[in-house]
């Protein structure tokens, strides 16, 4: 048993850095996923209340019960992703559940629900619906976050979080290209391959397989109209790849630009999402069909739902945009 | 059977549900009967045929499948369509089982329902 930690010892401690990143990558794929399902609860509740459906309180119980527990997935890996802060988000997701508890759910579990007066013409369910979206995004009459407020916020916790990890020196690949006469430079890690990279290991384009980066990375004779004066001193780019996603960010947090994508061909579980901090006018940079939210510390898109030729296309326009700003 | 009003039930115990079908339904000129309460609805049936009775599956003192095979006990010309909620898929496939002509789920808009209620006319002028 001694001799076999003696020969796995030195392997594991090689390995432990870039499965640490790895990790990392997965987790925030993850914690994406919740964001996108809430993003979705929170649409179709919405939806129910502006069309005429006909629902019953168990479908507004259900809608609510799973935001909950989306929300708490997202708090659980956001602390997992950066732990400090975390019993901050845990004291507020709390106080969140416990407001639905007592202003929806509890009242959904009454056996009648009658208006609230005679002159409410609003029907009971609808109007219970109606108490679950604002919970969900306001407004609220007096200043009391939402849980899209939470949501947000808890973005803002992980990215700028992430924006401080620093990968160990050793455990990427190096990747310098010229894309329509700009120089980059990209720091990489395989996702899927367990393979230990000796030193800094120079990559040429086709030794990447990841179609996320290879759309990004294709010629565009598309003008760039960026200015990037402020921003010319950032020259490195991270990037976590394997074959169907990438994950892109820059590794200074006072100009954080995040790009993750997946690109599998699967309409329902392809996204790409992108953050920027405020010095950068995301908005400014996306290609239309883009749901965007601003949090306190910058702005987050989201594009889901869209046939690959167009998502393929949305990458190539981002990559003209988006890696030119730290060219 | 030739083109006249149809006689549709609606049974379910959420009272929304009865109230906004039945104002949706009447608009096309078909005569529509709601109940909450699933024993009173047999009665009614007991006395008065229906076309189409649309029935929730998941209720308090009489579920959906009992209804439906009381309904086609009665009358197997009658079309049986169940209203499904959350986590009652299975039960629809076994109402699909024993005879009934479609299911929809909640939350729906009264126009899918009326889709299926067409179709049921449809298959009701056949015979």
């Amino acid at each position: 048993m001694k001799l076999l930690n003696n020969i796995l010892n030195p392997f594991i401690r090689k390995e432990k850095p870039i499965i640490e990143a790895r990790i990392k990558v997965l987790r925030f794929r993850k914690f994406l996923e919740n964001a996108r399902t809430l993003m979705d609860l929170i649409e179709d509740g919405k939806e129910k209340l502006k069309e005429e459906y006909i629902l019953d309180r168990s479908y507004i119980s259900s809608l609510v019960d799973k935001v909950i527990e989306n929300v708490r997935m997202l708090v659980f890996n956001a602390c997992m992703l950066v732990p400090e802060g975390g019993e901050i988000l845990y004291k507020e997701f709390d106080e969140h559940k416990i407001l639905a508890q007592k202003d929806i759910l509890n009242i959904i579990s009454e056996k009648s629900i009658s208006p609230k007066d005679k002159n409410e013409s609003e029907e009971p369910e609808y109007r219970l619906l109606r108490n679950a979206v604002t919970w969900m995004i306001g407004p609220f009459s007096k200043l009391r976050p939402t849980v899209m407020d939470f949501i947000k916020q808890t973005f803002d916790h992980v990215i700028f979080g992430l924006s401080k990890f620093v990968y160990p020196q050793g455990i990427v690949s190096q990747l310098d290209l010229n894309k329509s006469g700009n120089d980059y430079h990209l720091d990489i890690i395989q996702l899927e391959e367990n393979i230990i990279l000796k030193n800094r290991k120079k990559l040429a384009i086709n030794d990447i397989q990841c179609r996320p980066l290879g759309f990004m990375l294709m010629d565009n004779e598309k003008s760039m109209n960026i200015d990037t004066k402020s921003l010319s001193n950032q020259k490195n780019w991270f990037a976590a790849v394997s074959r169907d996603y990438l994950s892109l960010s820059t590794k200074n947090p006072q100009n954080i630009i995040l790009l993750d994508a997946q690109l599998s061909g699967f309409v329902d579980s392809d996204f790409i999402f992108i953050f920027a901090n405020k010095s950068i006018t995301l908005e400014n940079l996306l290609p239309k069909g883009f749901r965007v939210e601003k949090t306190n510390l910058g702005t987050m898109a989201w594009n889901y739902d869209t046939p690959k030729n167009i998502m393929e296309n949305h990458l190539a326009y981002l990559s003209q945009k988006i890696l030119k700003l730290y060219n | 059977m030739e083109n006249r009003q149809l006689r549709i039930m609606v049974i379910d115990d959420e009272q929304i549900v009865g109230k906004r079908l039945k104002s949706a339904l009447e608009k096309t000129g078909d005569i529509i009967e709601t109940f909450e309460d699933g024993v009173k609805a047999l009665e009614r049936l007991n006395n008065h045929p229906f076309d189409i009775v649309v029935t929730d599956i998941r209720m308090d003192e009489i579920d959906g499948i009992e209804i439906l095979e009381k309904v086609l006990a009665k009358s197997n010309q009658t079309k049986v369509i169940m209203i499904t909620g959350y986590a009652t898929v299975e039960m629809a496939r076994e109402a699909l089982a024993k005879g009934a002509f479609d299911f929809i789920a909640k939350p729906f808009k009264p126009n899918d329902l009326r889709a299926i209620i067409d179709k049921a006319a449809k298959e009701l002028r056949k015979n």
